[in-house]
């Protein structure tokens, strides 16, 4: 089981790219796909769903471009997209039965894995009620339901966890955690804490362009040495804004205690501190713009 | 910010958003076709064995009435979308939360839809002046005469049309499908009452008003003037009628006045919605007490379970990748689930007419029911997808365009077929084989156009309003040309349904082609 994707770009006109020259291999586990917004992580993301086509580059799925036979991937797909909507008149049951017949599963499959599905997403009390009535935490746990519905090799979740509540948001990371033994999971988001429990591999773009792809190990190596705790009086903070690339702040009695990232101490006081994977984060985020010191 | 600036920046995004939306170009397009229904003659103004000579104020008033008669109904449809733009994208909640009043709000969109609808009638009116230009017959090319009734008859009833849009949309039953239906028999009454009242109250399109002045008018140029009037699709050669020459009307300050009325109408009709409209509260969400009936097993928190072994478990999923039937039925359960009980009932109710009544009264009078009345059920084929953003999701399903689209299409047709077909069986019965087969290129047409102007314009209103003009050209009028569901005999004569499934072939394939295209985006 093997996703590749190869210079993948996409433009939408002359100067606007969504992608630009991707490239990534993807094994069975969960990949975490950071970036800001406007990286390109929903285009990607759609590209890899098959409803979106790439202006250049290939994608193969198994060894079969998706682009041409995009159906060899549809049929062990399962996409949550970031903007979920669904029929308001039909019940989570009726719903999930209407996509059930659109992904292709027999009568008996649907109604088992539907009845199992509700369970899980804890909504089979409410299964007979409209979905135009579901709050929006609702609406995305069926979101998380149909996309299981065929029992995915492929699973695509673009922030998946929005409009989730923060103890539903851990269950469903230990539920992709626990999804992911024989299936690539993709999960696309800007929180780092998303990923951070569950990815075995993160990719982080920026504005079009793949600027890492490692496993979180490797990222955390990456920035080892370069994080800075620094004390500085509240009034600085804004000249040494300027200067560094700040990762977080706390204010303290004292003053301002910051995580900086640089290669050497940022000033007198300053103490090295493990990195977080946030901080590794940050520092993928903005090492091709930032003047690093 | 002062409220005239916040009203106009209110407009200006709503004129905006609408006319760059493709369904404008629809409106257009629509607009344009009875603009040349009218220069062509399909269209007219009739008064027996009279007619009018072809001048500058004829010309005007005759556009000016097809204006205010046809525009007001396809109008209607075109516009009653603004406030459920706003509450499909979510811009009505964030306008919710500013300090911008229920009134202002639904001023603003009235206004916004009157813009749209005088572009309209401003079209006509260049039509007009076309007309006048090509197919003059007395007089100059006297713009001064041909424009008053555009002014004083067309854009009172427009604006009338914009607020009674806005009302329809505050008013909670009557947002959805019921309003639309309501709508058309109010259209019908707006137009009967005036003329079988003789009031000029409830004369909001000016119809009565232009035909007393006429008729008056008429009867002093040719006294034994029966006082005949119609708009619209007349037989009869207009070389067989003896021409007149009508010199306009005069607008007297009550004339004025009586035309003011609507206007009057329409403000009243904004400040009743302003009352009534919800300003964007959604209902109250399920509570997720709800999901906890006693006895049943719906897990310990809030919220999404920790996954149990099913979540773990590898289902073998069988993939049934090449019937069709369950999607058929899933798509037919979707297309008639929405629908309330009433309509159901109705259609029943038709159906069972066309068994019983007399064939012919059947297929004159009952076969235009019939064909009309699931419209907004094929007017959501090939955009409910986009409307409710299932889109992602659904196409990324496998053979979303082999098996959803004819699945979708299939569909539309078995409702057109399950609709004529107590019609179609007493057709058969009384060996009316080529009716049948008419009848039936009729019912393949109707979702095939719906599916591709579904697919292309990616809303509702392209189709309801070319449906809406052909139907009422078409099945109602029985204008040979335009009658897709073979009314009367002259459609058959005239070889229409050979071109409907012509038309319904390239349709199909239009679909198609879209909704590869949208894939391929």
């Amino acid at each position: 089981m093997q996703l590749i994707i190869d210079h993948l770009s996409k433009q939408y006109a002359r100067e606007i790219w969504g992608l630009r020259d991707v490239s990534l291999s993807v094994r069975a586990g969960v990949l975490g796909l950071l970036g800001p917004n406007g990286a390109g992580k929903s285009t990607l993301m759609r590209i890899l769903a098959t409803i979106t086509r790439p202006t250049g580059g290939s994608v193969s799925w198994n060894g079969i471009d998706i682009v041409r036979s995009p159906d060899c991937v549809r049929t062990v797909l399962g996409y949550l997209p970031q903007d979920f909507g669904v029929y308001p008149q039909l019940t989570p049951q009726e719903f999930l039965e209407y996509l059930a017949a659109a992904k292709g599963l027999d009568a008996p499959t649907a109604r088992r894995r539907i009845d199992d599905l509700l369970q899980l997403v804890n909504l089979d009390g409410v299964r007979h009620q409209r979905l135009g009535g579901f709050s929006g935490g609702m609406r995305q746990r069926v979101g998380i339901a149909q996309a299981l519905l065929n029992d995915p090799r492929l699973l695509i979740v673009d922030e998946p966890t929005a409009g989730l509540d923060p103890e539903e948001r851990v269950r469903f990371r230990n539920l992709l955690s626990d999804l992911s033994g024989e299936r690539i999971v993709i999960l696309s988001t800007h929180i780092v804490s998303d990923v951070e429990a569950v990815a075995t591999d993160l990719a982080v773009m920026v504005r079009g362009q793949l600027v890492r792809q490692a496993t979180p190990e490797a990222f955390l190596q990456a920035t080892a040495g370069r994080v800075w705790e620094w004390l500085i009086p509240s009034d600085e903070l804004p000249a040494v804004r300027n200067r560094f690339r700040i990762t977080g702040t706390l204010r303290k009695p004292e003053g301002m205690l910051l995580r900086v990232l640089a290669a050497t101490a940022p000033g007198a006081g300053a103490r090295p501190v493990e990195p977080t994977l946030e901080d590794a984060y940050l520092d993928a985020v903005t090492a091709p713009t930032a003047g690093n010191p | 910010m002062s409220a005239s600036r916040t009203l106009f920046h209110l407009i200006r995004a709503d004129v905006l958003e609408r006319t760059r939306r493709r369904s404008f170009l629809v409106i257009v397009a629509a607009t344009l076709f009875l603009g040349y229904l009218v220069v062509n003659g399909t269209i007219g103004l009739h008064l027996g064995r009279y007619r009018g000579v072809m001048n500058a104020p004829w010309i005007g008033l005759m556009m000016a009435l097809c204006g205010t008669t046809f525009v007001s109904l396809f109008g209607f449809y075109a516009v009653k979308n603004a406030v459920a733009r706003d509450r499909q994208t979510g811009v009505g909640q964030v306008l919710a939360g500013t300090p911008i009043g229920k009134l202002p709000y639904l001023a603003a969109k009235a206004l916004s839809n009157f813009l749209v609808l005088a572009v309209v009638i401003a079209l006509l009116a260049l039509a007009a002046i076309l007309l006048l230009l090509i197919r003059r017959e007395a007089g100059t090319v006297d713009v001064r005469a041909l424009l008053p009734p555009f002014f004083f008859l067309a854009l009172p009833a427009m604006f009338f049309t914009a607020a009674l849009a806005v009302f329809f949309e505050s008013m909670p039953g009557l947002r959805g499908g019921l309003g639309n239906i309501a709508f058309f028999f109010l259209w019908i009454l707006l137009l009967i009452l005036p003329l079988a009242t003789r009031s000029l109250w409830t004369d909001v399109t000016g119809v009565r008003l232009a035909m007393d002045r006429l008729q008056t008018d008429i009867r002093a140029l040719a006294p034994d003037y029966d006082g005949h009037f119609t708009l619209g699709i007349e037989n009869g050669a207009p070389h067989d009628k003896i021409p007149l020459r009508w010199r306009g009307m005069d607008w007297t300050a009550q004339d004025i006045g009586w035309r003011l009325l609507p206007l009057g109408w329409a403000v009243a009709l904004i400040a009743f919605a302003a009352l009534v409209f919800d300003r964007f509260d959604v209902k109250a969400p399920h509570r997720e007490k709800s999901a906890r009936r006693p006895g049943r097993r719906t897990g310990s928190g809030n919220g999404l379970l920790k996954p149990p072994e099913l979540a773990l478990r590898l289902l073998a999923v069988v993939l049934d990748r090449t019937r069709f039937g369950r999607m058929l039925l899933a798509e037919l359960r979707l297309m008639l689930q929405a629908l309330p009980w009433w309509w159901h009932g109705v259609a029943v109710t038709l159906w069972v007419f066309t068994l019983i009544e007399d064939p012919a009264f059947s297929r004159a009078a009952l076969l235009p029911c019939l064909s009309l009345w699931p419209m907004f059920l094929w007017s959501a084929m090939g955009t409910k997808e986009i409307r409710e953003r299932t889109w992602p999701v659904l196409f990324s399903c496998p053979r979303p365009v082999a098996r959803q689209l004819p699945a979708l299409w299939t569909a539309g047709a078995l409702v057109a077929y399950a609709m004529v077909s107590g019609l179609m069986v007493r057709l058969l019965i009384a060996g009316d084989l080529g009716v049948v087969l008419a009848i039936g290129a009729g019912a393949l047409f109707v979702p095939t156009l719906a599916l591709a102007l579904g697919v292309w314009s990616g809303g509702s209103t392209a189709f309801e309003i070319v449906y809406f003009l052909a139907w009422y050209l078409g099945p109602l009028q029985h204008m040979p040309a335009l009658d897709f569901m073979a009314t009367g005999d002259a459609s058959i004569l005239a070889g229409t349904p050979v071109i409907v499934l012509l038309l319904t072939t390239l349709l199909g394939l239009a679909a198609v082609f879209g909704r590869l295209r949208f894939l391929r985006l």
